[in-house]
């Protein structure tokens, strides 16, 4: 719809969960200036589609939903939406870039966590970001992916195993002596 | 640090551009992004609006006790249904007399969907490349579709080479099976739109 109220409501949801997504977008790309575009762009998502949200269905995983697509499908999804993303930096005027030296920080921590995240099969790297990374419960991973709750689990658990193996330490042998 | 562990941000880094916010909002009121063979997000719709000779000054304002609104806003065209029980000769009726040369179809829904628009396509009307694909979708997200309020770009009615199908929601009729909700709806009707392309054996 395309009534005050929708767009009122959409102004509400962005104040909410705006800056959680940011954070969730930005763990996901590596990069702030991506992750304001992407995010963005699952505003611009979740309007297109809005129709598809069922009364009273909560909104906070169906956009962490539309927010992992938009990650997956990044180039697609920037390149829908460029004309749209062309006017909002326009008319957003240039970039602030606050903490440099914070920001350079956080980036060389998020490009080492993103290296072990990476090496996770696709569906495991989602919910990892979605559970262990962002807070959603089972539950709202379930609906964000649109998979059953114990297929959130079954992932998480191969994830974590995984991930266990490649931050363990390296196992060495001693060598062995032979009694005399 | 454990691979599970969230890497840090701090807030004052998360905080999206304020200007940006305005900027989006903004943009919230423009149609969608144009493209070719999209399915609005609700699925599929069907009905035909034959839409060559679009009479727009002859529109009614508002609904009156109509059971279809038609009202002209800016460049769109609303409409609106206000009448549930409506049948689909009903509603076309008022359709085309208010000046769209188209076609309204009812269909049993759950009971949130009653009363609304459930499924919209605009259909080409030149042929698919095969039987089994169906007529070829146009245009159809530069609608702006709302479960409530239809909204079709003037400037696609006037020029539009296709036809829209437009199908609202009336009540599961004594003994009629329906959907449980909106997902298992929009699910039976793409099924049932295959079933349909499909050729006979």
């Amino acid at each position: 719809m395309s009534t005050p109220s929708d767009r009122d409501a959409f102004a509400e949801l962005y104040d909410e969960l705006a800056a959680e997504l940011l954070r969730y977008l930005w763990r996901r790309c590596g990069d702030r200036a991506q992750a304001e575009d992407l995010l963005s762009v699952v505003f611009l998502e979740a309007w297109r589609r809005r129709a598809a949200l069922r009364p009273g269905a909560p909104t906070r995983p169906w956009l962490y939903g539309i927010a992992t697509n938009v990650v997956r499908n990044h180039h697609r999804a920037l390149r829908r939406h460029r004309a749209a993303l062309e006017r909002i930096a326009a008319a957003a005027g240039p970039a602030s870039a606050p903490g440099a030296d914070e920001q350079a920080t956080v980036q060389r921590r998020l490009a080492e966590a993103l290296g072990a995240l990476r090496a996770l099969p696709r569906r495991e790297q989602d919910v990892v970001a979605l559970c262990a990374w962002s807070q959603l419960s089972y539950e709202e991973a379930a609906t964000a992916l649109g998979v059953p709750v114990g297929t959130v689990r079954s992932r998480l658990s191969r994830a974590r195993r995984r991930l266990a193996d490649v931050s363990a330490p390296p196992v060495t042998k001693e060598p062995r002596h032979e009694p005399a | 640090m454990s691979p599970l562990d969230a890497p840090p941000i701090p807030d004052v880094l998360a905080r999206p551009a304020r200007a940006r916010r305005a900027a989006l909002l903004a943009e919230l009121h423009a149609p969608a992004v144009r493209g070719r063979r999209r399915l609005l997000p609700a699925a599929a719709a069907v009905a035909a609006l034959a839409l060559g000779a679009v009479l727009i000054p002859t529109l009614r304002e508002g609904g009156g006790e109509t059971a279809l609104a038609v009202t002209r806003e800016g460049n769109w065209l609303e409409l609106r249904i206000q009448d549930a029980g409506a049948s689909g000769a009903e509603l076309t009726r008022e359709l085309r007399d208010a000046g769209v040369d188209g076609e309204v179809r009812v269909i049993g829904v759950p009971a949130d969907l009653v009363g609304t628009w459930v499924v919209i396509e605009e259909a080409s009307k030149r042929p698919a490349p095969s039987p089994r694909a169906g007529e070829e979708t146009v245009r159809l997200n530069t609608i702006d579709f709302g479960r409530e309020l239809l909204r079709l770009p003037i400037a696609q009615v006037r020029e539009s080479d296709g036809h829209f199908i437009l199908w609202a929601g009336r009540e599961a009729q004594p003994g009629e099976d329906v959907a449980a909700d909106r997902a298992a709806f929009n699910q039976w009707f793409v099924d049932r739109q295959a079933r349909e392309r499909r050729p006979a054996p």
